[in-house]
């Protein structure tokens, strides 16, 4: 994440959102940009899941729906309650929710191939892979 | 089929209609609407200040769908400053929200007694106490707005104090640093006490062949990628026009006077760059994010951030008032921006009060060309209608006919509107699309003057007439179907696209050529708006301000060049022509009809308007 040329325009938030439900929400993607405009902070953030080592989102997940596969975090919708524990865990703030999503919104990678890295125009973000 | 929210603020009263099936297929949205509700609904003479006049919120067909630059909302009324229509657009992302949230546009009407916000929240609307909101500026208040609702993505329109003053110029700000500056929406929405509409939605945009957009869209994000401009446009968005502008002799400098600048290289887009510039900031979906984000970094004005400047406001506060740096222009940029006042108009009147004090004809000001201190003073005495602000708070043509004699020679508007950055003396295309610009004097409809350069500064020539009407009718297509021209205008995203976004979304078989056909018609419309509202408006009415035929060009590279008003008339009577309006330019009953507009002719018949 390249947070300083991020220009919040959300081509990432679309992309995400037509590639895992095929429709043109920028509220339901799994990535996500805020603007800050005051003298403490000038920055657009992008916030996405960064995988964090030893997830804490999976451990604060009362109903095991949540699962590390190694390389993101597997969302088992049957067993989620939308209790929002994982997002209150979640230490950048990178799990959403909508309303008609019956389960936390947090980036898949586009399974190993992440489309928004491919659409921002700012070059922005970045996929490293592992 | 979208639904519009109506809401009465004399009542407290929201109404929620469905859009008509005429205002989708023949004004297809943004100014489109805007146009056909304000001729249905705000009758002639009405004051545009008073509760009869009407804030119409539009966006459009292709706001906030997955496409280069799609988001953008238009702001429809009678303007203040010029007494008849006016129009604004504005990036970022309010049109956005206002779609996800369940309407495609707001009709604003009667006035409330109290202070108040407008929250459009998820597919409900209601009038907000704002008393602890009045006087804040338009940034402060934005930020005060989210904090409330504890929801950094809720979207705002807010104004500024100059709003709330009712300056006739001031204007409407989204997203913290984007407005829809011109002809004055800002003080129309203050007289109604509205200090700001916040809209947030949760509903999917609704598309009506969403493997098509994909297809669509992927080609047109590819083009702007490779392109060479977008790289340049991120960079220096139009700021990159200073230079440009200034060795094309058309940067307004010292209220018109003249058309280049000696400090230009000191107010110009690399200066920007490497002095001022910490970041982008991009309207909705956009593929080439040109917003600057800029701060001072050293010397009295240290601290000072804003978005911007853009081209407009770098020329029309930076040479036009003979500023002396960048850091100026970011200081200035971000008092007219949180007062809530438009940059072009504002740096305009500043020149003219600073022009009119210098030749003895304006008492009461004190500032000058290059007195930073001063300028700053004169707009905030603007702002707040103090001394002689109360009288410049109406803008250069009413000031000019108070003052009368050779005020009225250099108050450069046109039809009440100041006249934007592209000084024209040597451009006679632009000069004529200042002359019939729908709003009065702004480049949006027409930015003709590359094509001035590409066939020749001092021609006048009939195909100059026929680009402008064909940049009329494409640019405020534009302006329809909301999203931005940039794409477009910059990087020549051909607009084929459009035609075929267009279909994708909406399942409407239209080509290109209807949907220049509906831009034709609501610009036909607006004519007869102005009619209405001025029965006896003649071609008198399309001219650029006397300075730009009687003074010729006193330096550059087209030194002892002015505007040739024999040559002009004739262009002008081309351009009529090629519109299909009579030599006083009066659209003929032929014209309307083709274009589905008889209804007009009766109306305008009443006024004793007789069309031919």
């Amino acid at each position: 994440m390249h947070t300083e040329k991020c220009a919040a325009c959300g081509v990432c938030e679309l992309t995400c959102a037509l590639r895992h439900f095929k429709v043109n929400n920028p509220k339901k993607s799994m990535i996500r940009v805020e603007v800050h405009f005051s003298s403490e902070v000038l920055a657009n953030i992008p916030k996405v899941c960064g995988v964090c080592p030893d997830p804490p989102c999976v451990k604060a997940c009362p109903t095991g729906a949540l699962r590390f596969n190694g390389r993101w975090i597997e969302v088992n919708e049957d067993k989620c309650t939308l209790c929002k524990m994982c997002a209150e865990a979640c230490p950048n703030g990178s799990i959403f929710f909508h309303p008609e999503v019956k389960r936390p919104l947090i980036c898949d990678l586009c399974l190993g191939d992440p489309e928004c890295v491919k659409m921002c125009p700012m070059g922005a973000l970045e996929y490293r892979g592992h | 089929m979208g639904r519009i929210a109506r809401i009465d603020l004399t009542k407290r009263e929201v109404k929620v209609q469905e859009l008509t099936e005429e205002l989708v297929k023949l004004y297809i949205g943004g100014r489109g609407w805007g146009a056909k509700l304000l001729w249905d609904e705000v009758p002639r003479g009405v004051d545009p200040l008073s509760p009869q006049n009407k804030v119409v919120v539009a966006t459009g067909p292709l706001t906030g769908v997955y496409f280069p630059s799609t988001g953008k909302t238009t702001l429809c009324s009678k303007s203040p400053l010029t007494g008849s229509y006016g129009d604004s657009n504005v990036g970022g992302r309010f049109g956005v929200e206002l779609k996800q949230a369940g309407f495609d546009a707001l009709i604003i009407e009667g006035v409330s007694d109290k202070p108040v916000y407008i929250l459009v929240d998820d597919g409900r609307v209601s009038i907000e106490k704002a008393d602890h909101l009045w006087s804040m500026g338009s940034i402060e208040v934005e930020e005060e707005l989210k904090k409330e609702l504890k929801d950094r993505y809720a979207s705002c329109l807010t104004i500024g104090p100059a709003g709330e003053n009712l300056v006739h110029f001031a204007c409407v700000t989204s997203d913290y640093g984007r407005q829809a500056g011109r002809t004055g929406i800002g003080a129309v929405l203050g007289s109604k006490r509205v200090k700001a509409i916040v809209a947030r939605g949760f509903r999917d945009i609704p598309i009506f062949n969403v493997d098509a957009l994909l297809q669509v869209a992927q080609k047109a994000f590819r083009y702007c990628f490779n392109s060479e401009a977008q790289k340049m446009w991120i960079k220096q968005g139009t700021m990159q026009l200073i230079l440009w502008s200034n060795e094309n002799s058309a940067l307004p400098t010292r209220n018109m006077s003249e058309a280049v600048y000696e400090g230009a290289h000191k107010i110009s887009g690399d200066v920007m760059e490497s002095e001022v510039k910490v970041g982008n900031h991009g309207c909705f979906c956009c593929a080439m994010p040109c917003g600057q984000i800029t701060k001072v970094r050293r010397g009295r004005f240290a601290g000072v951030f804003v978005e911007g400047p853009e081209y407009e406001t770098a020329a029309m506060i930076g040479s036009n008032c003979a500023l002396n740096g960048i850091d100026e222009v970011v200081k200035l940029n971000r008092l007219c921006d949180e007062l809530g006042l438009d940059t072009i108009s504002t740096g305009s009147v500043v020149a003219f009060a600073i022009e009119c004090r210098r030749k003895g004809l304006l008492k009461g000001v004190e500032a000058d060309y290059g007195d930073v201190d001063g300028v700053i003073k004169l707009i905030e005495d603007i702002a707040y209608k103090r001394g002689v602000g109360k009288l410049l708070a109406q803008g250069t043509k009413k000031v000019a006919e108070q003052l009368g004699g050779e005020a009225l020679k250099i108050a450069m508007q046109v039809k009440g509107l100041e006249i934007s950055a592209y000084e024209s003396r040597a451009a006679p295309a632009m000069a004529l699309a200042y002359g019939t610009c729908d709003i009065g004097a702004h480049h949006n409809r027409a930015w003709a003057i590359t094509y001035d350069i590409k066939v020749g500064r001092s021609l006048y020539t009939p195909d100059k007439a026929k680009w402008v009407v064909y940049l009329q009718h494409v640019r405020s297509l534009f302006d329809m179907l909301t999203c931005c021209r940039l794409p477009w205008v910059e990087l020549s995203l051909p607009l084929e696209l459009y035609e075929e976004l267009y279909r994708a979304v909406t399942g409407m078989d239209y080509k290109l050529e209807d949907l220049l056909k509906a831009a034709e018609r609501v610009y036909n419309l607006t004519r007869c708006l102005w009619l209405r509202e001025y029965p006896h408006m003649d071609r008198s009415w399309d001219y650029p301000p006397p300075r730009w035929f009687e003074e010729p060009l006193p330096s550059g590279p087209f030194k002892g060049v002015k505007l040739d008003k024999q040559e002009y008339t004739k262009l002008l009577l081309e351009y009529y022509r090629v519109r299909g309006w009579d030599e006083l330019g009066r659209p003929t009953r032929k014209k309307l009809e083709e274009l589905e507009l008889g209804f007009v002719v009766s109306e305008l018949k009443r006024l004793g308007v007789d069309l031919k």
